[in-house]
């Protein structure tokens, strides 16, 4: 680990100021990624601002959504019963996380800004076009087991880590930001770049900008969301395949009105399963259009040498989880 | 205890005697030993399997503030090669290379260079900023492309590498019942929770002491003493507690190299591999390809078992990893042909880990005969019920004692083995699959010549 | 710098990428806290902050300054027991005992967390009242602390039988 300065922010004003101030700074949470990334020299700022005195408030607002601030601990969002209630898919993504000590450390925009786990992106003797641009890419042809099959590139195919982004993308979660151009909001499913050419360009992020809130809009059919997580372990694992959805069911037509649905573990970013979500919009709430939804979403899925089990992998997980979701309250449990 | 009294601490139930060391964090392990003047290190590992360094650049890390030395062949102490184990009675170090002696490489990982500094994060640093070029040359790395030019070891912990009963090719064409597969087996780490560390100190020139988180004590003595150049009664290795060793905590590089740079810098040493270099450093359980073929009569009785087999070592070392000797003491079979071989690769050294070679060994023999009883649909106990040998099936040596149907009798009636359903799928609960299998484990017992020192102090009524 | 742990105040002047882990055990000479992987996988580290369960490897020390930390010494001693720890001799919850100390301190982090209500991954009711306090359920929230002798089926016990009566079991 490089020398560096340390500062401690107390509003979002001064982590700004603290940020310009330096040649290559970064913004601290709870420090498990960066801490790591440190270590390996991956990181090398030369002033870390630590942002975990920034807002750690959970705000449920009348018309259902919430906005959570982006230093709350992982721990507390998935604790905090409006999270557990409105959106259960969120504290389920969360509590699949990590584990308990990482979940207490972590915060909300580390979560978002976490790097990927890629053996190739943390081994400083491996080619690596995120680490170096044009430097070359030993995970194509290397072992890629953990890779995506979704929005990769010849250049990367790294995928994203997090369960909890995930949930987000799932829920249309817009990301507050403050910088040294002012405020703005994204929405969190814009806020990760797909690799192509440029796979050391990871956000949209301008220097210096720092995430201060989460928004979930009010979405009530939430309630009925699920998140699941397929691993090598029972647990403290990566996911190879993840999902989020929820679902809105006109149970007497047995139709469904609405839904959300996402992928984790397989791509470079939260993967909004946009195309999946259309196929099932207004389609009998049976298996046959789950699998077609899936199908619809897995169309352009591409496997590598030890990564091709995720596509139907994928499939059976996104159908397998919309059926749960699907069974009448008493066989959900 | 059937039968016993319990005589003082005998035949009776005991906590462990260290517990509250443990439990409280008290139990002081190799890493946490206090001296003074202490020094951290830092080791900086090769990235190419085979080679020469051409060329160390240290200025950048030798600038850092807080370095006090960095340590590569140039001006490594000067050391005799390690006692290998196996190979020397006295051996603790699982390589036989001489350590930092020159500038050859041998594997990916293998300490190049060691950072000698003040503090942890200053050794570290500066061994991020240690420049090597090498030339490099070709390296043996794939197993399985050099599987064809396999050799058969001198012997297997002193047993022959082949055993030929009959011609067990032809009873296996001919027999009733035939299965023939090829099991692989990857490699294995032990990665005990606490990591690979020395803390070294000299007193003098012809003298040190070395904490070390190690399960081979006498024998490192040796072999440090004897690379040293020292006698054994001026070095002594200390491991109150060790936090796991499981087969991985023999000598390995990293010990002698804190030694030596203890000797460099003339003040205490602290060498702790990072995880990552636990598994450049230290070596783990060799992988296999093994083939088991079994033929046998309707009756399930074997006219024929074939073991047969490829790890992968390297040329520094003898551990071929005993996966063959199951089947040398398990199962009668009228003919028998039993072989392994060796593929060298430019690797660290493999090693033992839990169970060395019968773990592996019996996986694939203990499949192979699941594979027979389905085939020939005979239960899988009472296959092994009748393939129970009289004698020892290598040597038709006499076993001095054998329960093992005793053990399958038991084991079945204990385990409900009678409700058992044989067909594959045939038992759901909920989303899971139940089965229920049986396998038998070996593992060897070996004996030694020992020696006991008991001392009787005090008069009546004290002492033992 | 001012730390507090274990309620004791102490003043330490470190290169800031000291982590919480090293300034325990090099720093302080309290080295019950323990070091396995130095990246937040084994759990060895885990110290108890504000009574909450953290990984003290990923934690830079500077950011715990002035908050109560807790770690294996100030749980309790050899000639006076916590009573997990005591559990933990009596279900024989370790052999070499490295990873214990991490063991212990997560423990106590997470019956916290159970007494609290924070579900887990395994929790099938987010909103019920009470979560069973079951086998399964330890397993699951203590997956953050490895043991490689292989001491779970006793460090489960131990947990169990402490926190029965607290977590009603």
């Amino acid at each position: 680990m490089n020398e560096f300065r340390y500062e401690r922010a107390v509003d979002a004003a001064s982590a700004k100021t603290l940020f310009a101030n330096a040649q290559r700074a970064k913004y601290l949470g709870g420090g498990t990624n960066l801490v790591d990334l440190m270590r390996e020299n991956i990181e090398r700022p030369d002033v870390v601002v630590d942002v975990t005195g920034l807002t750690q408030t959970i705000e449920e607002r009348e018309d259902g959504g919430m906005l959570i601030g982006a230093a709350t601990k992982n721990t507390a969002v998935a604790a905090h019963r409006g999270v557990r209630e409105r959106f259960p898919l969120l504290a389920r993504a969360i509590l699949s996380g990590a584990s308990g000590q990482i979940r207490n450390m972590a915060t909300v925009g580390g979560n978002i800004l976490q790097r990927t786990r890629c053996y190739y992106f943390y081994d400083s003797a491996a080619r690596c076009n995120k680490r170096e641009r044009g430097a070359g890419c030993d995970a194509i042809d290397g072992f890629n087991r953990i890779h995506a099959i979704l929005g990769a590139s010849p250049h990367c195919a790294a995928t994203h880590p997090s369960d909890m982004c995930v949930a987000l993308v799932a829920l249309g979660a817009m990301v507050h930001l403050e910088g040294p151009q002012g405020a703005r909001e994204i929405a969190l499913t814009d806020l990760h770049r797909l690799p192509g050419e440029t796979p050391d360009i990871e956000t949209e992020l301008a220097p210096g900008e720092l995430i201060t809130r989460i928004e979930l809009p009010a979405l009530p059919f939430a309630a009925r969301s699920t998140y699941r997580k397929v691993r090598d372990r029972a647990s403290y694992a990566f996911a190879l395949v993840s999902v989020a959805a929820a679902l809105d069911i006109d149970e007497e037509r047995g139709m469904i009105r609405d839904v959300r649905l996402a992928l984790g573990g397989v791509a470079p970013k939260p993967w909004r399963a946009f195309r999946c979500e259309d196929v099932l919009r207004g389609a009998p709430a049976k298996e046959e259009s789950f699998r077609r939804a899936a199908e619809a979403e897995l169309k352009g899925a591409v496997g590598l040498t030890y990564n091709g089990f995720k596509i139907e992998l994928a499939r059976r997980v996104i159908v397998s989880t919309l059926a749960e979701l699907a069974a009448p309250e008493e066989a959900r449990r | 205890m059937s039968g016993g009294r319990t005589m003082g601490a005998v035949g009776g139930s005991l906590s462990r005697v260290d517990g509250p060391l443990k439990v409280s964090g008290t139990a002081r392990f190799t890493a946490e030993v206090r001296l003074e003047g202490l020094l951290y290190a830092a080791v900086v590992c090769s990235t190419i399997a085979r080679g020469r360094i051409a060329r160390i650049d240290s200025t950048t890390a030798e600038r850092v503030p807080g370095i006090i030395a960095v340590m590569t062949h140039e001006n490594c102490p000067r050391m005799k090669a390690p006692l290998a184990f196996l190979r020397d009675p006295n051996g603790a170090a699982m390589s036989a290379l001489p350590v930092m002696q020159d500038n050859s490489v041998r594997w990916n990982g293998q300490p190049v260079a060691v950072v000698v500094a003040e503090t942890q994060e200053i050794a570290d640093q500066a061994a991020s900023l240690v420049r090597i070029n090498y030339e490099v040359e070709q390296s043996a790395l794939a197993f399985e492309a050099l599987l064809p030019q396999a050799q058969m070891p001198k012997n297997i912990l002193g047993q022959p590498s082949l055993v030929k009963i009959g011609d067990a090719e032809a009873a296996l064409k001919d027999a009733a019942i035939r299965v023939d597969a090829v099991y692989r087996t990857p490699r294995h780490y032990h990665n005990a929770i606490e990591l690979h560390a020395s803390t070294a100190q000299w007193d003098g020139d012809d003298s040190f002491v070395v904490y070390d988180s190690s399960q081979v004590l006498a024998v490192e003595r040796t072999t440090l003493a004897t690379m040293f150049g020292l006698k054994q009664d001026k070095v002594r290795v200390l491991a109150p507690f060790v936090g796991g060793g499981f087969g991985g905590k023999t000598l390995w590089n990293h010990t002698i190299l804190c030694i030596a740079a203890a000797k460099l810098v003339k003040r205490p040493v602290r060498l702790v591999l990072s995880r990552e270099d636990v598994f450049r450093v230290t070596g783990g359980r060799t992988l296999s390809e093994q083939r088991v073929a079994l033929g046998a009569k309707a009756d399930g009785t074997l006219a024929a078992l074939i073991h047969t087999g490829t790890t992968a070592v390297v040329s520094h070392n003898s551990f071929p990893e005993q996966f063959t000797f199951p089947a040398r003491h398990l199962y009668a079979a009228k003919t028998m042909l039993l072989q392994q071989k060796i593929v060298e690769l430019d690797m660290v050294a493999n090693t033992a880990m839990r169970a060395p070679g019968e773990s592996i060994g019996s996986f694939a023999l203990e499949s192979a005969l699941d594979e027979l009883a389905v085939a020939g649909g005979i239960d899988p106990v009472e296959l092994r019920r009748r393939i129970e040998p009289a004698k020892d099936p290598e040597k038709g040596t006499e076993f001095s004692s054998r329960n093992l149907v005793e053990a399958y009798r038991r084991g079945a009636e204990r385990f409900g083995w009678a409700d058992r359903r044989p067909l594959p799928r045939s038992r759901r609960d909920g989303e899971w699959l139940i089965g229920q299998g049986v396998a038998t484990a070996m593992y060897p017992y070996y004996r030694r010549p020992g020696a006991a020192l008991i001392r009787l102090t005090g008069g009546p009524g004290r002492g033992a | 710098m001012r730390f507090i742990i274990n309620g004791r105040s102490y003043d330490a002047e470190f290169d800031v990428r000291t982590s919480l882990l090293d300034l325990l055990r090099d720093h302080l000479q309290l080295s019950g806290t323990k070091k396995g992987c130095d990246q937040g996988a084994c759990g060895a580290c885990t110290v108890l902050v504000d009574g909450e369960r953290i990984n003290s490897c990923l934690a830079l020390a500077v950011q715990y300054q002035d908050r109560e930390i807790m770690t294996i010494e100030g749980i309790g001693a050899a000639h006076n027991l916590h009573p997990l720890q005591a559990a933990f001799i009596e279900h024989d919850g370790f052999q070499c005992g490295y990873c214990t100390p991490g063991q212990i301190c997560s423990a106590i982090g997470m019956a916290a967390e159970h007494k609290r209500g924070v579900p887990s991954a395994l929790t099938a009711d987010l909103l019920a009242e009470h979560i069973a306090f079951s086998n399964d359920e330890i397993r699951e929230r203590m997956s953050g602390n490895l043991c490689r002798c292989g001491a779970h089926n006793g460090i489960v016990e131990a947990i169990g039988q402490t926190f029965a009566k607290e977590l009603g079991r």
